[in-house]
């Protein structure tokens, strides 16, 4: 099956008709559409898988385009339409999908009756026959069955998704895709009608048909052997559940453990951030303290210090108008008036009226108070010496001081320099601590699922030994009614029948897992050529290993894992569809000599130059048709690496939130 | 071909008898997948009839 | 008496001070701790930057010194009073008479030899403002300013200690 070309109408964001044709060249077999994130490339191959099967992954069910639907008024009906042209078997069909949408009186869209599928085709003679209504869905399975399309149609979320179950070591694509390729969905379906939903099954059935009777012995096997097979079944259940939640658990725990070695760095940031700050506020604390001391300083000294210079020529104004070196200290005219009145000076000589004493003490009152202003001057003289000695080192602790503060303002500005770079690098970081405890509690649900699966297996265990017992005393007894050893012979059968089916189900599983594996591998290789092998469990767990050791997939920088996850994803498609290809046993759903696409993003720019190469040459070998939807910023990769390969380009362009155009380039 | 009994709880099992219901049932089922026309209880019916058919047939 | 009054600051000059003692610039201290402390370092600023001026009444602000803490201090604001007294020529340029004003008129309350101490009181006062307060805006712009106005005093003046002890021993001889 090749795609020649798909029309849309009105879908999702493409609004009226638009049309791409794909090249079928098996020489330039690359057809390019190139869109912003958000233009609709997902839509858009979303809208291969809706013409084809009838199903898309939208969560919004409605396909009409919204540009469309608010024009249309209550009453009115729009048609939705993909019509893809292919070929199958040198036949060249249409293959067309339409659905009816009505507005109802309250604005509402909705499916007006159920969508009509069509497939056409030329005959040789050139006339068109429509393939019968009810032959279509099966037309369809022949041309490619829709479980296996998904292995040909790539949308990106598919496409993301299979990359985080491959980062986390599983992949339920692969088991599918085992599934799918066995081509034995008849044996699944045998198997689990024989032995499978307990009472609902053949087997189960048998169980509850045995005539107890009077037989009390073997009425009370029967009801153990059901409560047997109802408590296995139901640890059955459990045991799923809880393979479940480990699964999500360990999927939680592994990104856990990324984030957390990530952002280890944040811790230590952290811790000394807290430090850094609590230096800065103590740093604040000091200067504060110092910064009081100055102002009481300069407020107790500052007046004095200032006046100095008017202290000293005050001084040499008083000293050359001689007033300077005259006059005795504290004593005033009063004392004199008291020394005469008494009549003897501070010496004891006798004073009398008019004597040399006596005119003495009189002179002296020019040069006392208040007559004189001599002994005034001297205490100003005194109070000068006594100010300027206390004021003798004020600048100097002033500056002192002020130098200390210039230090705290220097290391504070270091500090805060240091812990600004630090904030900045702690905002992008996440709190390691709440991701630990996040990862604790998880660890801790793990361990708890173990313990209660060690339970629930041991319970398991003793519930089948007895189950067995039980069973063969219950076949015994049977032997003695008619009617219950048929039903014994039978439910033989059935057991036999299932556990035979069930073995070679198993080989044959094996076989194309191992197969598949190998396959991918080979391709793997030859894509990533990073020393590096893969393999598959039994569980579809994906395991890489490099130099013979087994290693974790993420060890390398994020950039490298996923051009790792998505060279795997790589493999894997052209493992499937190869095999697919080779290997249809029984029911031949694929033929081998007929080419097929791929439809798919391609994340050019996830890879790292050397890679872009590889992929881009493997590309177009692992399908004999590719449509790649890629970013505008890998599309000058894309041209590089895949230019002579590439006949056709589109771009999509994004009208706005809910219209996109597409166009043909060059 | 030699009959081959294996014995399967205590009962004999008729392995080519066996294997011929198998092939019949996955027929049936093959055709079920394809039509959708049974659902797993009739499916499971139908097998135990075709069992206690064949079986009773000699 | 002189300095046995109520002291008032008023109007543009009442405002000043209550920034210079009110304002927590770094949300903790004020550049000076009361309004005496202003009314003692004033009048020397007004007087060494000559600066005189006049009572504003342009707005009806007023902040005040009671009279107790103005007795308190009355030794230290005579002090100053004198050192204006003997040194402003300008306004009275006879030496003998500026001794007397310093240290005979004292007493009398000259209310003109008052009003120009005041004026200088005034002076400084708009001089601090300027010097300390004015486009400050975060707490280390006070304290640069508080320096660079104590390291201007220091280079224009630089007084030596020496030469006015030198000056004061000479009247004790």
């Amino acid at each position: 099956m090749l795609l020649k070309s798909i029309k849309v109408k009105d879908f999702r964001q493409f609004k009226g008709e638009q049309y791409v044709s794909f090249s079928t060249d098996p020489e330039r077999n690359v057809t390019i559409i190139q869109g912003d994130n958000g233009a609709g490339k997902t839509s858009f191959a979303q809208a291969f898988r809706w013409c084809l099967y009838g199903e898309t992954d939208f969560s919004n069910k409605t396909l009409l385009s919204m540009a469309v639907s608010d024009q249309m008024l209550p009453g009115d009906e729009k048609d939705v339409q993909v019509e893809i042209c292919l070929v199958h078997n040198d036949i060249e069909y249409t293959v067309t999908r339409r659905q009816r949408y009505k507005k109802d009186t309250a604005n509402r869209i909705s499916n007006s009756g159920r969508n009509k599928f069509v497939i056409s085709y030329k005959k040789s003679d050139g006339n068109t026959e429509y393939v019968p209504e009810l032959e279509t869905e099966l037309k369809m399975k022949e041309i490619l069955p829709a479980d296996l399309s998904r292995y040909f149609f790539f949308d990106g979320e598919h496409i993301d998704h299979m990359g985080k179950e491959i980062r986390n070591g599983r992949s339920s694509d692969f088991a599918d895709a085992v599934r799918s390729l066995l081509g034995l969905n008849a044996f699944i379906a045998t198997l689990n009608h024989l032995k499978g939903n307990g009472k609902n099954s053949v087997i189960g059935r048998y169980n509850e048909s045995y005539n107890a009777g009077a037989d009390e012995t073997l009425s009370q096997l029967i009801k153990n052997i059901n409560s047997y097979n109802e408590r296995i079944s139901a640890i059955d259940k459990r045991l799923n559940e809880l393979e479940q939640q480990d699964a999500f658990a360990n999927d939680k725990c592994q990104q856990l453990r990324l984030r957390i070695e990530k952002n280890q760095d944040s811790k230590e940031l952290a811790e000394e951030r807290n430090k850094l700050e609590k230096e800065l506020a103590g740093l604040e604390v000091t200067k504060k303290e110092k910064t009081g001391l100055l102002l009481k300083n300069f407020n107790a000294h500052a007046p004095r210090y200032f006046s100095k210079k008017m202290m000293k020529d005050a001084l040499e104004l008083l000293k050359s108008a001689e007033q300077l070196d005259k006059g005795i200290p504290d004593v005033t005219a009063k004392t004199i008036d008291y020394l005469l009145a008494r009549g003897y000076c501070l010496c004891g000589h006798k004073i009398e009226i008019g004597d040399d004493a006596f005119n003495a003490l009189n002179k002296l009152r020019d040069f006392i108070p208040p007559k004189s202003i001599g002994s005034l001057i001297s205490d100003f003289s005194s109070s000068c010496q006594e100010k300027t000695a206390s004021t003798s080192s004020f600048f100097d602790n002033f500056q002192d001081i002020i130098k200390f503060i210039r230090e705290f303002d220097n290391n504070r500005n270091t500090l805060e320099d240091r812990l600004k770079k630090i904030k900045e690098r702690l905002l992008g970081m996440e709190n390691v601590g709440a991701l630990q405890q996040e990862l604790t509690n998880y660890e801790r649900d793990i361990r708890k699922n173990s313990d209660e699966r060690d339970n629930l297996n041991q319970e398991k265990g003793v519930a089948q030994s007895k189950l067995q017992s039980d069973e063969e005393k219950r076949s015994s007894l049977a032997i003695g009614d008619a009617n219950n050893r048929k039903i014994e012979t039978y439910r033989a059968y059935a057991e036999y029948m299932y556990n035979t089916l069930k073995q070679e189900y198993d080989i044959k599983e094996t076989e194309t897992r191992e197969q598949l594996a190998k396959t991918v591998n080979t391709i793997f290789k030859k894509i990533y050529n990073g020393g590096f092998s893969l393999s598959l469990d039994a569980k579809y767990n994906i395991i890489l290993t490099a130099d013979g050791r087994s290693k974790a997939n993420d060890d390398d920088n994020i950039e490298t894992s996923t051009a790792q996850s998505i060279s795997i994803i790589f493999a894997f498609i052209a493992g499937v569809i190869k095999m697919a290809k080779e290997n249809q046993g029984s029911d031949e759903r694929l033929a081998q000599t007929e080419p097929y696409p791929l439809v798919m993003d391609a994340p050019l720019s996830a890879f790292d130059e050397k890679r872009i190469d590889t992929v881009c040459d493997v590309l177009p070998k692992i399908a004999e048709q590719i449509i790649i939807f890629i970013n505008p910023k890998d599309g000058k990769l894309a041209e590089d690496n895949l230019g002579l390969r590439i006949a056709k380009r589109y771009t999509f362009t994004k009208k706005t939130e809910f219209e996109t155009d597409l166009m043909e380039v060059g | 071909m030699t009959e081959e009994k294996v014995m399967q709880n205590n009962t004999e099992i008729d392995v080519k008898k066996a294997q011929m219901i198998l092939k019949k049932i996955i027929v049936k089922e093959n055709n079920n997948i394809k039509r959708k026309d049974k659902n797993d209880g009739e499916m499971v019916k139908m097998i135990q009839k075709l069992i206690e058919e064949e079986v009773k047939c000699y | 008496m002189l300095f046995t009054h109520d002291y008032s600051f008023k109007g543009a000059h009442a405002e000043k001070v209550k920034a210079l003692v009110g304002h927590k610039f770094d949300k903790e201290h004020t550049l000076f701790e009361r309004n005496m402390d202003v009314y003692l370092m004033a009048p020397v600023v007004g007087f060494l930057y000559s600066r005189k001026a006049e009572l504003d009444k342009s707005k009806p602000s007023t902040t005040n010194i009671l009279a107790e803490i103005m007795i308190k201090y009355q030794k230290e604001l005579t002090f100053t009073y004198r050192l204006v007294m003997l040194l402003d020529k300008e306004y009275e340029p006879d030496t003998e008479k500026r001794i007397n004003k310093a240290f005979r008129d004292y007493a009398k309350e000259d209310t003109k030899d008052l009003e120009e101490y005041d004026s200088y009181v005034r002076g400084g006062v708009d001089v601090l403002y300027e010097k300390l307060m004015k486009d400050a805006t975060q707490a280390d712009d006070y304290i640069r300013n508080l320096y660079e106005f104590m390291a201007d005093f220091e280079d224009r003046y630089s007084q030596n200690s020496d030469e006015i002890m030198d000056l004061c021993k000479l009247a004790r001889e």
